[in-house]
């Protein structure tokens, strides 16, 4: 059966058994998009009883049950404290945080949950999305694997709750008996949660070794895994790859990094039991673990209290935890409008795409909103505060809105709005009017979360994806570290586009909707060079010339960043708390006149700088006997240059006092040289001092510092 | 009928000097060049303009080849500044040599990409005594080519000139006077460059075993970028050392002569923190093994 075709009759099920049951109670503690199952209004509005079958929102995760009997919703459930409440004894908890559990759940169930005392809220299990070198040095990670003993990562769990990991891939292995070949594999375990029905299935270390010293894929191994969409490779690449498939020395940030891999179906319940699950394995092993979760959705409000986002907290709530999540690459994609209270009114249009839109809104506790709705055929619904229009069949497609039917919201107080349109045309404009009681605080902030429809008018700001406003987690915005790259299609030039150095349009801003700055910093995120996996195809433009390595972009990379940065800090200090780590980032990011002209909102607290975090900790000598000189590097992105050679640079910026690039011909001779100091990269155009271009031909480069030299470095100008 | 020629020849290389004195002074192709081939005159900082003596006058002045009076092979290596392997091998008699250079990076990995440089160079050589005891003349062929990362080929003609005056000598080469460069990508040509150099040296005979020689050059004498050098040897018996200090750095060598054979070592000290670089070579004198040979037959 196919998906559709599985969802319309679930969906025509649900409905028929949620009518049969009349009015349920308790529906203020669920959420608006599952109260259209449970087929209710509040006696405050005239009852609507769905006229046509909507069938559940695409968003939410149902599945056939055992043997095909009654369908089960993903489920999370909020309670009123650690133990289990009466309603879910007789369910199976597929994780559990503290007070959040992850379930599945049959209608009757959901009702059941809704009357139990004990709890507080119950949310769907919505799907997020998934978001999609240089990089690693740029953060200061290349000199904690440069000093003397190297910090790397080791002994630290490194968790992504992503799309797989292709388990066969060198830069996830090693050489443990030094035979010169990497039959071990560092992934301690694999969760794939799209395989073998409700519960996945799950492969060991062994099960990967064995494999892998077979000779087996996954089509005639132990291991069924893989990961086609790639993303999950790249994204463990960044954080803990170790860059053995490749001679171009693409070194994740902790690449000795234990890891274990989720393969999620990215419904927010699965993602829970993703990061419980790695937490488990590195509990079992004794060690501290960081989750990445490269992946957001904006159903939420925004502000840290979504259910899920309160069992991320829990989850990351103790020592050698912690929690990177990426703050979204919505800011240039028109999902969310804003007014202030104060204004009184505003109106916003809802562009339809060819998909079936959900919108929530948000707007304090204690004021009251008025929403009039126009159809693309001019039909017009106005939707008071605590009201409902049930499913109407408009002109031009049909609409639900769910206005704090069920008065605020448990979860923070504040007032939501649900609003679902579905078999509207594409492109076909739904105007919506806004009109409240002029508050003198507060802001009504409104949201696409399903489907691919935009908003006009439109601001970037608070466009940070959810779980991305959790407390307790590191949210992570993108910097640009490059713009061109060499593939196998060829160079790839996306200097008009991209500027290096600088926040990229796409990377979400904060702040959080309770005002919170998010994200907490920002890190390389534009083109990465990472592990490819083997089962996903690109275009050559994508991939790198190894070929076993591949080009993406997104926060998503820039979280991986982080992640592996905090699998160094864990592996200097097992017992760091969340908070902690975070304040260790923060407090040592830094700024430049690149991100200077963004707006806090974008930048966070800036951009990562693991070194100085280290050393702020005193994890790393603070003197300047030990192990600078060594420390002092300059590599170039490419040796051969025809136009342009582009220089990056690592040295500990904030106690160098001179930094200079000396560029010498093939016999020594010094040919150029440029005050690089406190800069990160640099641009030298092959002009000589006297005016002429340089030669072709062989020629040397170092690093000159009062901290030490760099070694020399070799290049190749080819007119 | 000689004194016209000689005239002839002087005028010639006078007025290459005068072009390029006035034309503009363009950087070009002929890099593998710079790097001079004889480790005993690179232990001097590369004064070889009016000192090159045997093999290493077919690189360093042609015009000193009619003084050289055997055949000698030779062969150098050095590790270049830690990554460039740099070989040499030549050989030259009276009047005539020849010498070939090969280098090659090895791989140049960056970040994101790798490279390669490997390039080899033929140097033929002519010189001619103008006036014997006095003033010789040579020419210098040089052929470049690249092979990575991309293949391309180009040549020059250095003419020079060598006067002698009892123990001091003069040497002048013109460098690029008439040269083909490389092909650039967009279609274009890069020139080599042209250059006019000029060096003084003296020798004094201490006594029978025992000779210091010191020399001085004036490197690309019209242009901004020029450049001075000064080297001095001493020669004891079969030991020589020798310091010279140029543009890239202070050098300093060593040379060990038994029978026919030759042994020279330098290093060179690269400024502004290039580290260090060494050279060896092995000259064989063949007038001394045919001798024996033919000692043996009689």
């Amino acid at each position: 059966m196919s998906g559709n075709r599985l969802r319309g009759a679930m969906g025509f099920a649900l409905l028929v058994f949620a009518v049969s049951l009349g009015v349920v109670g308790g529906q203020e503690k669920v959420d608006p998009s599952l109260r259209t199952l449970l087929g209710a209004a509040p006696e405050t509005t005239e009852m609507t009883l769905p006229s046509v079958n909507l069938g559940p929102p695409a968003s939410v995760e149902i599945r056939e049950g055992n043997a095909g009997s009654v369908p089960l919703i993903g489920l999370l459930v909020k309670t009123r404290n650690r133990s289990d409440a009466e309603s879910l004894r007789e369910l199976t908890i597929r994780a559990s945080t503290g007070t959040v559990h992850s379930i599945w759940a049959t209608m009757e169930d959901l009702i059941a949950l809704a009357e139990d005392m004990d709890v507080v809220y119950v949310e769907p299990s919505r799907k997020v999305n998934v978001m999609v070198d240089k990089s690693v040095p740029a953060i200061g990670a290349s000199m904690l694997h440069a000093i003397k003993p190297p910090i790397r990562g080791a002994g630290v769990v490194f968790g992504a709750v992503d799309t797989g990991i292709d388990y066969a891939h060198l830069d996830f292995r090693y050489d443990a008996d030094g035979d010169g070949f990497e039959e071990s594999s560092r992934i301690l375990s694999i969760w794939d949660q799209t395989l073998g029905g409700v519960a996945g299935r799950h492969y060991s270390q062994q099960d990967v070794e064995r494999d892998l010293a077979l000779g087996l894929d996954w089509s005639e191994g132990l291991v069924r895994h893989r990961d086609p969409e790639g993303h999950g490779t790249h994204v463990a690449g960044i954080a803990a790859g170790d860059g053995s498939s490749s001679p171009y020395g693409l070194v994740g940030v902790a690449p000795d990094a234990w890891i274990v891999a989720v393969r999620t179906s990215f419904h927010s319940a699965n993602i829970l039991s993703g990061i419980q699950y790695v937490f488990d394995i590195a509990e079992r092993e004794g060690l501290p673990a960081v989750v990445n979760l490269s992946l957001g959705g904006h159903d939420g409000p925004h502000d840290g209290t979504s259910v899920l986002e309160q069992g991320i907290a829990e989850l990351a709530d103790a020592p050698g935890r912690a929690i990177v999540v990426s703050a979204g690459n919505e800011a240039n994609k028109a999902i969310h409008w804003s007014m202030p209270m104060s204004e009184g009114s505003g109106e916003f249009r809802v562009i339809a795409g060819d998909m079936e839109t959900e919108l929530c809104m948000w707007y304090p506790g204690g004021e009251e909103i008025e929403l009039v709705i126009t159809s693309p055929g001019g039909d017009v619904v106005r939707v008071p505060y605590a009201s409902v229009t049930g499913v109407r069949e408009l002109e031009g497609g049909i609409l639900y809105v769910d206005h704090a039917s069920e008065g605020n919201s448990i979860l923070n107080g504040d007032c939501e709005v649900y609003l679902r349109i579905v078999d509207s045309l594409e492109d076909a404009i739904w105007t919506i009017d806004v009109t409240s009681d002029q508050a003198e605080t507060g802001n009504v902030d409104a949201w696409i979360y399903s489907g691919d429809a935009t908003l006009d008018p439109s601001t970037s700001n608070c466009t940070i994806a959810e779980p991305g406003n959790a407390r307790n987690v590191i949210t992570v915005g993108a910097t640009i570290t490059r713009a061109w790259w060499r593939s196998l299609a060829g160079w790839q030039d996306f200097r008009s586009v991209y500027e290096v150095g600088c926040i990229p349009t796409y990377s979400s801003m904060g702040p959080t909707r309770d005002g919170r700055v998010k994200p907490d910093l920002v890190a390389p995120g534009t083109w990465i060079a990472a592990a490819k996996s083997e089962a996903t195809s690109l275009r050559d433009e994508y991939i790198h010339p190894d070929e076993t390595h591949a080009y993406d972009s997104g926060t998503s990379m820039s979280a991986a960043h982080v992640s592996g940065a905090v699998a160094l800090l864990l592996s200097l200090d097992p017992l760091l708390f969340p908070d902690e780590i975070t304040e260790l980032l923060i407090s040592t990011a830094t700024t430049d006149p690149s991100i200077g002209a963004s707006p806090p909102a974008k930048s966070g607290w800036g951009k990562l700088d693991i070194w100085a975090a280290a050393r702020e900790a005193g994890y790393v000598d603070q003197g300047g006997d030990d192990p600078n000189s060594a420390l002092v590097r300059v590599d170039l992105r490419d040796p051969l240059v025809n136009s342009t050679a582009e220089f990056v640079f690592f040295y500990p910026i904030e106690s160098v006092r001179s930094a200079i690039l000396r560029i010498f011909d093939i016999s020594g001779r010094l040919a150029f040289e440029a005050d690089v100091g406190g800069r990160s990269t640099y641009v030298w155009d092959l002009i000589l001092p006297r005016g002429e271009p340089a030669p072709s031909g062989l020629y040397f480069y170092l690093l000159a510092t009062d901290r030490g030299l760099s070694q020399v470095g070799r290049m190749v100008i080819q007119r | 009928m000689a004194q016209p020629r000689r005239l002839l020849v002087l005028t010639t290389l006078v007025l290459c000097v005068l072009a390029i004195a006035i034309s503009q002074q363009v950087r070009a192709t002929g890099s593998l060049f710079e790097l001079g081939s004889s480790p005993r005159l690179q232990g001097m900082g590369g004064v070889g303009l009016a000192l090159a003596s045997g093999a290493d006058a077919t690189y360093y002045n042609p015009a000193l080849l009619p003084s050289v009076d055997s055949w000698r092979v030779s062969s150098s290596y050095a590790l270049h500044f830690g990554g460039v392997s740099y070989g040499t091998i030549g050989i030259a008699g009276p009047h005539l040599g020849l010498q070939f250079l090969l280098l090659d990076s090895g791989p140049i990995v960056g970040m994101d990409a790798e490279t390669r440089y490997s390039t080899q160079g033929l140097v033929g050589s002519l010189g001619t005594r103008i006036i014997p005891g006095v003033a010789s003349t040579g020419v210098r062929l040089r052929l470049l080519r690249t092979t990575a990362p991309t293949r391309k080929l180009g040549w020059a003609v250095d003419p020079c000139l060598s006067l002698e005056f009892g123990s001091l000598r003069a040497g002048v080469i013109v460098e690029g006077v008439a040269s083909r460069g490389f092909a650039t990508r967009r279609g274009g040509n890069e020139p080599w460059e042209q250059s006019v150099s000029v060096g003084l040296g003296y020798t004094l005979d201490l006594m029978e075993d025992a000779r210091v020689a010191v020399a001085a050059e004036l490197r690309d004498v019209f242009s901004t970028s020029r450049e001075a050098a000064i080297g001095a040897e001493v020669q004891i018996d079969w030991l020589t050392a020798r310091v010279g200090v140029d543009g890239v750095g202070l050098a300093v060598g060593a040379s060990f002569t038994a029978r026919e054979m030759e042994f020279d070592y330098c290093c060179v000290f690269g400024r502004a923190g290039m580290g260090a670089s060494s050279r060896m070579r092995l000259g064989i004198d063949l007038r001394s093994v045919f001798r024996k040979q033919q000692e043996t037959q009689d």
